[in-house]
């Protein structure tokens, strides 16, 4: 029966094209939109996406998120480093100061820092030479403010982007552009700015450093270096999803993502109501088919299967399809400012909303097949 | 033998406020290897008494015996299992389904008994080839004429060879050449096969047909000729 079922499903060509498009919205809708806001968090921790290499990070007890930290003493370094089975711990910088061009741009960086020593924290790739980090002032900026935020406007309008040597200055300190790097952009449309822990200790006149990132020995147990870590009240050290979660929830605390998760429920909602209305109406098209099944002997649950499997096949060509063009449009944004995350979990979450919607419509038409009988072929001409 | 035997049936059904008695107590056999025709006008319970007879209508009141079954006290499941393997119904307008090719039409009640597709469709085709329209068995109903859908649908009754057809109003579409193509047709493989056939009609055309007449009026069954 199952392919009689499938051949009910495809036969009206109109009802079936227009159950596949509302399930393909709704999931389009809902993967999209999850896409979108998890993009949204990961930018809140994008430090831990820069500084990749580390699975410790130790802050101040007090600090929340990149709009709410307490700068430590760097003596903690040395604190860090001297508990067992670490490998290496770095400071590490972030800070916004105020940057100014020679041209007269002004804008609010976001600064970050590299380690003298290990150069972790340097982008992985960028133009221009590790060498030249090492000149008094020098830095690294992102492509993006290099050739629109903090580019030149000639006589005729023309944007000149800064290049390699050009002069800059931050915090009131001359610098130079040593090399040009891609970089993810935060929140707001500023600079950001890669330097050396010395000189960013130029830029901002104080020794402090606002995280600690560190590595563990390979047979090292981190849940064990962490205790130790927190022995000492004045820091607080977390494992690398710890640290992103933390930061993560200081900035749900804005209500932004709480309305984007209000939109993913709406999407939800919405695909619902498109494709188990198509759904429903098509089963009630079909009504006197079930009917005609039941007077030829079948029974309910044979009617059960036949539903449910119409509803899977809609269900899996939707979410193929919807997630398709949800990962189209992430490769389509990829080189531009807008945020978009698709890990593997969302596939997960897409297909298990797919599955919810797929039962929650099987089980609505199952309902309306069940109650109906088969003397209705008797009495519709 | 009787084939099928109705005790004191009654049906009522509710109009609005009012109720409305389709059947006040129908006493009836109808005898094995026999055709029985039953007669009335329009609104007199044949269509309800048919209904009954398939399993699908259940009655008020009264007792209904099918080759021995005392079908009343089946529950849902087992009168689905005793109309699949027991009953071929022809319904008026035939409810043969669109999306679906003629051969898988008239499979349908062999697959919904669980047989295998092959299995099924080789006694398909069989059953096709004697009806002569084989030739359009890969085609939707909508493409074949009246006469073939209702031949379609007489094969979709005979494929699990079951002792008893019920048909409801079979030529009342048809014209005087075909109904009695399609009579002879069924006189042919249901008759001759040693299976009881009740057919519920006004059509006086085919009445030459039968071996019993039972006249049905106002939900009381009138006389029965012979």
């Amino acid at each position: 029966m199952i392919m009689n079922s499938f051949k009910m499903l495809i036969g009206n060509r109109a009802a079936f094209i227009g159950l596949i498009f509302g399930f393909f919205l709704a999931i389009l809708l809902i993967s999209q939109q999850s896409a979108i806001y998890l993009g949204l968090i990961s930018r809140s921790y994008r430090i831990s996406t820069i500084f990749s290499s580390p699975d410790i990070w130790v802050i101040d007890p007090t600090t929340q998120g990149e709009d709410l930290i307490r700068s430590m003493p760097k003596d903690y370094l040395q604190y860090v480093k001297s508990i067992p089975n670490i490998q290496w711990a770095v400071p590490v910088n972030y800070l916004l100061l105020p940057l100014k061009t020679t041209s007269g741009n002004y804008q609010i960086a976001e600064v970050y820092g590299i380690d003298d020593d290990t150069l972790i924290g340097l982008p992985q790739s960028f133009e221009g030479n590790v060498e030249g980090l090492y000149r008094k002032g020098a830095v690294i900026i992102d492509s993006n403010s290099a050739k629109n935020l903090l580019a030149k406007t000639s006589s005729d309008g023309k944007k000149i982007p800064l290049r390699i040597g050009d002069e800059i200055e931050i915090n009131g300190i001359r610098g130079n552009i040593a090399g040009i790097a891609k970089s993810t952009p935060g929140f707001y449309p500023q600079p950001i700015i890669f330097a050396l822990h010395s000189q960013i200790q130029l830029f901002s006149g104080s020794s402090r450093i606002q995280y600690i990132a560190a590595k563990a020995q390979k047979n090292g147990d981190i849940e064990q270096i962490l205790k130790q870590i927190n022995s000492n009240p004045k820091v607080l050290g977390l494992t690398k999803n710890q640290f992103e979660s933390r930061i993560a929830n200081h900035f749900l605390k804005t209500g932004i993502l709480i309305n984007y998760g209000i939109s993913v429920l709406l999407g939800m909602i919405i695909g619902f109501s498109i494709a188990g209305q198509i759904f429903y109406m098509m089963t009630v098209q079909n009504i006197s088919y079930y009917a005609l099944i039941k007077s030829l002997g079948g029974n309910e649950k044979m009617i059960f299967k036949m539903i449910l499997f119409q509803a899977v096949v809609v269900g899996i060509i939707g979410y193929i399809l919807g997630t398709a063009a949800t990962l189209l449009w992430g490769y389509a944004i990829k080189n531009t400012t807008l945020t978009f995350a698709f890990p593997g979990k969302l596939l997960l979450f897409t297909g298990s909303v797919a599955a919810i919607i797929c039962t929650l419509m099987a089980f609505l038409s199952i309902k309306k097949v069940f109650k109906v009988d088969p003397y209705i072929l008797m009495t519709s001409i | 033998m009787i084939a099928i035997q109705c005790k004191e049936i009654k049906k009522s059904f509710c109009a609005g406020e009012s109720k409305v008695e389709a059947l006040k107590g129908i006493d009836l056999q109808i005898f094995e290897k026999k055709l029985t025709l039953l007669v009335g006008p329009s609104g007199s319970g044949k269509t309800t008494l048919l209904s009954i007879i398939e399993t699908i209508l259940t009655p008020d009141e009264g007792d209904l015996f099918i080759l021995g079954h005392h079908v009343n006290k089946m529950n849902e499941l087992e009168k689905a299992r005793f109309r699949n393997q027991n009953l071929g119904i022809v319904f008026q307008t035939l409810h043969l389904i669109p999306t679906l090719t003629v051969l898988e039409n008239v499979t349908l009640p062999l697959i919904i008994k669980g047989e295998e597709k092959s299995s099924a469709e080789k006694k398909g085709i069989s059953l096709l080839k004697q009806l002569h329209i084989s030739k359009k068995m890969n085609f939707p109903h909508t493409e074949l004429s009246r006469g073939e859908q209702q031949r379609a649908a007489i094969a979709r009754a005979l494929i699990n060879d079951p002792p008893i057809i019920l048909c409801d109003e079979p030529t009342s579409a048809l014209d005087q050449e075909n109904g009695i193509t399609f009579m002879t047709l069924l006189h042919e493989l249901a008759l001759s096969k040693g299976r009881t056939v009740f057919v519920i009609t006004h059509d006086h055309r085919i009445f030459s047909f039968a071996d019993h007449i039972i006249h049905i009026n106002d939900g009381l069954i009138e006389k029965k000729n012979v």
